[in-house]
């Protein structure tokens, strides 16, 4: 049977209905479209910084190609950076080196890993002695040129003389009598020592 | 009684209102009214409540796509950013050599200004400062070498320590002298006056 609504209930229906409409919009609309904006704008956000980041990439990078076309144009050899670790070759080098010298010792501290910069330092204390200084500072150069990157501090180089005194004797002192002995010969001997402490870099 | 009849009252209407109202409201005229209230308020819900979101949605969309049409030029442009920056590690020199002058220059400079002249007793060389004791030469000589070893580029400034006379007859003296690298001394300037 039909029957005519009463108009509090035509109004209650349309409150209701009004209500249903608001929270299908808001839950099937405006929510998901605020969502889909926040997550778009922090997309925008993320992307604009990754660019200033990469902006600052770019000018780095062509800093360091310069500085490498600079670096190749100087010396088309130029020595690399060994990677870590590198003790045993470098331990061979520095015998190979330092055994042209009189004597020489070397102090094995310690080993810096810890560098921001990801490098590893070596650090080497030694001591050497040679007969005259062009010897000392062709051993130091030999370091210095050495096929794994190094860098020499607190260098000294201290000149030494000393006298040494040898008793000489003929051929004919040994056929002789003994009577006739020659005097001891004085002789003046220099020696330069050198101690340094020395640093080779190994990359991680 | 049975003769008696009872007075009928009838329902009497002294008055008449004449007044109609007739029912409009399935006039076809309030009917197009109201329809058309109702598409002006559903159009103006589409218009800032639908459209106005979707369309700013949009134009997010495409302001993030030209965002990374950017970045993956910038993405581009640094593809070899790696290798170069490892080529960069292996062959660069360390802050370290950076902030240091080469040991071996200064032993080239004290061999062309001191060595030719003087007899060198001791070189020391640590934290930017070189410290080289030589003998066999007049204090006239020394100023010179002084002078020679201050015309380097490396050289900060030179002192001369202590120069004392020997018992030579031609007045020879055993000097000392203090030179300040310039590159490590510079820093070091620099490192003092920031803040």
């Amino acid at each position: 049977m039909k029957r005519r609504l009463s108009s509090r209930e035509v109004a209650l229906l349309i409150v209701l209905l009004v209500l249903v409409a608001a929270s299908a919009y808001y839950l099937w609309f405006y929510v998901p479209v605020q969502e889909r904006q926040t997550a778009l704008e922090g997309q925008i956000l993320d992307t604009q910084n990754a660019i200033e980041i990469d902006k600052v990439r770019v000018v780095k990078m062509e800093q360091m190609e310069e500085e490498l076309r600079q670096i190749f144009a100087d010396d088309p050899n130029p020595v690399s950076m060994a990677a870590y670790d590198n003790s045993q070759r470098v331990m061979f080098e520095l015998h190979a080196i330092l055994a042209e010298t009189d004597d020489y010792s070397l102090n094995f501290s310690s080993v810096d890993t810890d560098g921001e910069d990801g490098i590893v330092r070596r650090n080497i204390s030694m001591n050497f002695e040679t007969g005259n200084y062009e010897a000392a500072k062709d051993v130091l150069q030999k370091l210095h040129d050495s096929d794994y990157r190094c860098m020499m501090d607190d260098l000294s180089i201290n000149v030494e003389e000393h006298t040494e005194t040898y008793n000489l004797f003929s051929l004919g002192y040994l056929f002789s009598d003994h009577t006739e002995r020659r005097t001891p010969t004085v002789k003046t001997v220099t020696s330069i020592k050198v101690s340094a402490s020395i640093v080779f870099f190994e990359y991680l | 009684m049975a003769g008696r009849k009872k007075k009928i009252s009838y329902p009497e209407k002294k008055s008449m209102n004449l007044y109609y109202k007739p029912d409009r409201t399935t006039v076809p005229a309030t009917i197009s009214l109201y329809v058309l209230f109702a598409l002006t308020l559903m159009l103006a819900f589409g218009k800032f409540m639908v459209y106005d979101y979707i369309v700013k949605l949009q134009e997010t969309q495409e302001q993030l796509d030209q965002v990374l049409a950017e970045k993956s030029i910038y993405d581009k442009k640094l593809e070899r950013y790696d290798e170069v920056q490892q080529r960069y590690r292996l062959y660069s020199k360390t802050d370290d050599e950076l902030k240091q002058t080469d040991r071996m220059e200064v032993l080239e400079l004290l061999d062309s200004a001191v060595r030719p002249e003087a007899d060198i007793e001791s070189i020391s060389v640590s934290d930017g400062f070189v410290t080289v004791k030589f003998s066999g030469v007049t204090l006239k000589k020394t100023a010179e070498i002084v002078k020679k070893l201050e015309e380097s580029e490396i050289v900060a400034r030179t002192t001369v320590d202590t120069a004392s006379t020997t018992e030579s007859p031609d007045n020879q003296v055993t000097a000392n002298i203090l030179i300040a690298l310039q590159k490590e001394n510079e820093q070091n300037e620099a490192t003092t006056v920031e803040p």
